[in-house]
């Protein structure tokens, strides 16, 4: 008895130490799904990535910043021809995995758009990875970004979209209902 | 002039034909991201496009006696790369992802999606050689037909007629009305 | 209004060469340079094919290792690049959402 207890407790201690990874691979919405998109990147690639990251370009040299405290990228993003194409119970199952040391950040439903789920996986003090998951109509995007995330940094990545960044258009925003 | 301030006054073509490696250097930074982009437009590859493009500045650097001035310049680099992108996809064996094997690609009215441009790239990489080219040409360099039909060596309605035809394929695939 | 040009424009924007492109072109330019020098001493004629030829091998085998790792490398900062503007995106919409929220 006191043998399981301690193999027990020493198991505890450890878990903390492994981030984890998901499962976000079903592959019966990759068939079902008009264009997917798969990203699985482990340690050895994202080493190799950050070699080819162009440090003389903001937006790359930012990239190369932000993976290099991750062990892990996982995308999975399917785009399908018709509303309601795709089981949803798949986000039960994704979120079926989630120990207690997950917590949830943002959740945003919406009727019309998308229902967005932001979930880290915190240990102590250190988010030690980050769950997406995006329901849409007419796709689903699931993230699992293992490792130390800066989310600040994270949501500042422009890249060649040119989205605004928020605290800029909320300037605007209050500018224009002060001149009303 | 004294001979200081006339080297000082020589731009960077100018030294680099007179064999100046550094100043040939300075010429690839300066023009380096518009010849890559051109042939990754063309090609939607990384790999390919920067072997086009050290192929172009290798070959830049053997012709720098008939280039007559950074205007020249400009115009040679942008047709050369025009040239090798058409020529090598000729040559190329591997088989090129057809325009109609890209499916249909449902249209987002709202905030730029993060995986449009992606697929906007590649459908572009499966028009056809000319139009391809037409349409890096038009909207990453935002030239004018004119200026477009003196680097590929083609009239200008048949550019224009190029143009119309890549646009149309393209909003099909997108499904804009 | 929204436009296929405006997207045309914005993913057919100019993009940085990679790291280490003049580096590179430079290094071809002096080893044509080395090899156009070398050709013109020729005492054994033989020797200096076979030495050719085994150089001509070695380089061969080191460039195609080269090229897989330059493949692998480029495709890899592609995935990263899409997955984190992926992530990225998300995080904003939601952003977004706390900030109206919190607006009203």
């Amino acid at each position: 008895m006191r043998k399981i207890t301690l193999i027990v407790f020493l198991a505890a201690l450890a878990a903390p130490l492994h981030a984890q990874r998901l499962n976000l691979d079903f592959p019966a919405l990759a068939e079902r799904a008009s264009e997917s998109t798969d990203v699985t990147l482990d340690g050895p690639m994202l080493r190799l990535a950050a070699k080819f990251l162009n440090e003389h370009d903001s937006d790359e040299r930012q990239a190369r910043d932000l993976i290099k405290s991750l062990t892990g990228i996982y995308v999975h993003s399917y785009e399908f021809e018709r509303e309601g194409e795709y089981d949803r119970s798949v986000v039960e199952k994704v979120r079926a995995q989630l120990g207690t040391n997950w917590q949830p950040m943002v959740t945003v439903r919406s009727k019309i758009k998308e229902n967005v789920d932001i979930y880290v996986d915190m240990r102590g003090d250190n988010v030690a990875g980050l769950l997406i998951i995006d329901a849409e109509p007419r796709e689903l995007t699931l993230v699992n970004l293992v490792g130390n995330i800066d989310l600040d940094k994270l949501a500042s990545l422009q890249g060649e979209f040119g989205i605004p960044h928020i605290s800029k258009s909320k300037e605007k925003e209050r500018e224009r209902g002060s001149h009303e | 002039m004294s001979a200081l301030s006339l080297a000082a006054a020589e731009t960077p073509l100018e030294r680099a034909r007179s064999g100046d490696h550094d100043a040939f250097a300075e010429l690839i930074g300066r023009h380096e991201g518009m010849v890559f982009s051109i042939a990754l437009h063309f090609f939607d590859d990384r790999t390919r496009a920067e072997e086009i493009a050290q192929d172009v500045f290798l070959q830049l650097y053997r012709s720098l006696g008939e280039i007559e001035s950074d205007a020249h310049l400009l115009f040679w680099l942008r047709q050369v790369t025009s040239r090798r992108c058409i020529d090598g996809m000729r040559r190329a064996r591997m088989r090129l992802v057809s325009f109609d094997d890209i499916g249909e690609v449902a249209a987002k009215t709202h905030a730029p999606d993060p995986l449009l441009d992606r697929k906007l790239r590649k459908l572009i990489a499966g028009l056809p050689e000319h139009q391809r080219i037409i349409v890096a040409l038009r909207y990453q360099e935002d030239l004018d037909p004119s200026e477009i039909c003196r680097i590929v060596g083609m009239p200008v309605n048949t550019v224009k007629s190029h143009l119309h035809r890549a646009l149309a394929a393209l909003r099909k695939k997108l499904g804009d009305h | 209004m929204h436009t296929l040009e405006d997207d045309l424009k914005r993913a057919l924007a100019t993009q940085s060469a990679p790291d280490g492109f003049a580096e590179r072109v430079m290094q071809r330019i002096d080893d044509a340079g080395r090899i156009a020098g070398a050709t013109q001493k020729r005492r054994n004629p033989w020797r200096a094919i076979a030495a050719g030829l085994l150089l001509t091998a070695i380089a061969g085998g080191w460039g195609a290792q080269k090229a897989i790792e330059r493949r692998d490398g480029e495709r890899a900062r592609e995935e990263v690049l899409i997955a984190l503007h992926i992530a990225s995106s998300k995080v904003r919409t939601a952003q977004q959402h706390v900030y109206e929220i919190g607006s009203h």
